[in-house]
């Protein structure tokens, strides 16, 4: 090969490896997403949690022992929870809040949108969650918005309630 | 023949980045809409008593003409649901086609009591 082709050919691969580059830069730069899925996970735990918290119900209770308790129509889920750790950390005796969960539990599922699954909990502040509804494993991947409060009888620890979101796998 | 294959290897990247890039545009657009028409009806103090908060009476005095301006004159629909009494609120304008964007919330709405609900706001474009 004389030293002009060679010259050419070297040419050549020189511009064909800056346009292959330049191709691939493109490609990428137009894929790149400005949105930050995780804004909307935190919005949505913050949203729900506040519209779960919120929400009224009527016949509402529990069971202590053999003995049905009701709480007064127009309990907020939130006084329901904080009143369901209490009991569940310090009553003595079985506490029995199952068709009550179940409620909650359901609206917490209803209150999400298609794509996302969610749970809430309590517990008393530094100790474990005794209270989750639906009783189901959280992602490891989620989002969270939790508040303390102040203890019900004003000592001892406060409790916290919270709620978990995460995207739910396509089935 | 290199410099046709490199040329038009780099032209159609050109070209495919372009479209992407305007696809990604258009669809965050409307995610902005759709996000923005979310806003509107959640934090409108007509008929809402704080952020989405609604009550019952006065959402059933809202227009969809009172949500037209979030959409940029798009067609839209806005959802309220109450998941307790299982009553709907729904306002639209235009002809649903095209591509669309959903935004959606839980929210609350103040009736005999104060029900989970559910609010969704959608966004086509072409």
């Amino acid at each position: 090969m004389s030293h002009d082709g060679f010259e050419s050919f070297v040419d050549a691969i020189f511009l064909l490896i800056v346009l292959f580059a330049a191709s691939g830069v493109m490609l990428t730069r137009g894929l790149v997403s400005e949105h930050d899925p995780r804004s909307d996970g935190v919005a949505l735990a913050g949203n729900l949690r506040l519209a779960l918290f919120r929400t009224t119900l009527d016949g509402l209770g529990y069971r202590q022992g053999a003995t049905d308790i009701e709480v007064r129509n127009g309990t907020t889920v939130e006084t329901f929870l904080r009143l369901e750790v209490h009991l569940l950390r310090n009553a003595s005796g079985d506490v029995d809040f199952g068709p009550a969960n179940v409620r909650i539990g359901r609206i917490v599922a209803r209150l999400l949108p298609s794509g996302w699954s969610g749970s809430v909990f309590g517990g008393l502040v530094g100790e474990p969650v005794v209270v989750q509804l639906p009783a189901i494993t959280p992602s490891p991947d989620r989002f969270e918005s939790r508040w303390a409060y102040a203890p019900v009888h004003g000592v001892g620890p406060g409790t916290e309630l919270g709620v978990l979101v995460w995207l739910s796998p396509r089935r | 023949m290199v410099a046709v294959l490199g040329f038009s290897m780099f032209f159609g990247s050109l070209t495919e980045a372009y479209l992407r890039r305007e696809a990604a545009n258009r669809a965050r657009v409307l995610e902005e809409m759709a996000s923005s028409l979310l806003a509107a009806v959640i934090d409108d103090p007509r008929w809402t008593v704080e952020r989405a908060v609604f009550v019952a009476w006065k959402l059933a005095n809202a227009t969809s003409s009172n949500f037209s301006f979030a959409a940029n004159g798009h067609p839209f629909q806005v959802v309220v649901l109450d998941l307790a009494e299982r009553r709907t609120w729904m306002f639209e304008v235009g002809e649903p086609v095209g591509d669309h964007r959903v935004a959606s919330a839980p929210a609350n709405v103040i009736a005999r009591s104060v029900d989970p609900a559910r609010v969704t706001a959608t966004v086509w474009g072409r």
